[in-house]
């Protein structure tokens, strides 16, 4: 899952970093090949949103957004 | 009269067969939650390099890719989930260690931690509460992670911090909308597998945490 590699520039060692750094992009290449079948199933045959289901969905996620802005200002106080 | 009442039992019987699943999913999560924290705490003592982490991200995922879904039906799952989330808690501490030692370190990580739960127990709780079938995300955002991913493949060799903030912010919203689209499809009994489910919001849970983390820690200037 994309979060885990936004560390990938902490090591210090070069070759060995470097190697890493190609494993994980091999192994995400990987999970793309993976995910793309389950993508085309939801895609084609998944619900399709009806009225007011966007909205329902879009709260929540604006309360996230409203959290995430609330502890930047909480880190830069 | 027999219909309506045969009709009724099914109903009574996937509700609770769908609220079985829901209390073991959870427990399970709380017991690989607590079990990453031990892994953290122990890869923090140890003072294991950063390098750890990426280490263990790619065996766990390759764990995740190709023996998971293989025993995910049998007890053996329930090692596999552990020694996931063991593995990905260990490689979480290495990065720990580095958040800990500049100055405003701990708040950042307390800060993201506490962002993290908070954000996971609002939106398990509306989407349980709300009752809402939020499958119809499911598209949205198996190709929204696929775009992040690509954009990751490319930042692992870019190393661009304003990119790592851009992807950061996504994956917290990819993450917030997995965990709506999980929730509501393990409450409609849509996913009758309870490690399956675990290891799905384990994982939104820790990208949530290791983005926030990233996102507090460029901020606050570290």
């Amino acid at each position: 899952m994309p979060g885990f590699l936004l560390f990938a520039t902490l090591t210090g060692d070069t070759a060995m970093e470097l190697f890493l750094k190609i494993a994980m992009a091999a192994v995400l290449v990987l999970l793309l090949f993976r995910l793309w079948p389950a993508y085309k199933q939801w895609q084609e045959s998944g619900r399709k949103a009806e009225q007011g289901d966007w909205l329902a969905a879009l709260l929540p996620l604006g309360g996230v957004v409203l959290v995430v802005i609330l502890l930047i200002v909480a880190v830069r106080a | 009269m027999a219909n309506t009442d045969y009709t009724l039992m099914r109903g009574a019987q996937g509700a609770i067969s769908a609220n079985k699943v829901l209390k073991n999913t959870y427990m399970l999560l709380a017991a690989t939650l607590a079990f990453s924290a031990v892994t953290a705490m122990l890869s923090m003592a140890l003072q294991m390099p950063p390098m750890v982490y990426m280490g263990a991200v790619i065996v766990s995922m390759l764990l995740g890719i190709f023996v998971l879904p293989k025993t995910a039906n049998s007890a053996s799952g329930i090692g596999v989930i552990f020694g996931i989330t063991g593995l990905l808690g260990f490689g979480l501490g290495a990065i720990l260690n580095v958040y800990m030692a500049l100055p405003n370190g701990p708040e950042t990580v307390a800060l993201a931690f506490g962002g993290t739960a908070l954000i996971f127990l609002g939106l398990s709780g509306y989407a349980l509460t709300a009752k809402r079938d939020f499958s119809f995300m499911g598209g949205f955002i198996f190709a929204g992670m696929m775009v992040v991913m690509l954009a990751v493949i490319a930042n692992i060799f870019l190393a661009m911090p304003a990119l790592s903030l851009a992807i950061s912010s996504a994956v917290i919203l990819l993450m917030s909308g997995m965990i709506l689209f999980d929730t509501s499809r393990i409450a409609r009994g849509e996913e009758d597998n309870y490690i399956m489910a675990t290891y799905s919001i384990y994982l939104s849970i820790f990208n949530i945490f290791i983005s926030l983390l990233q996102i507090l820690g460029i901020m606050g200037d570290d």
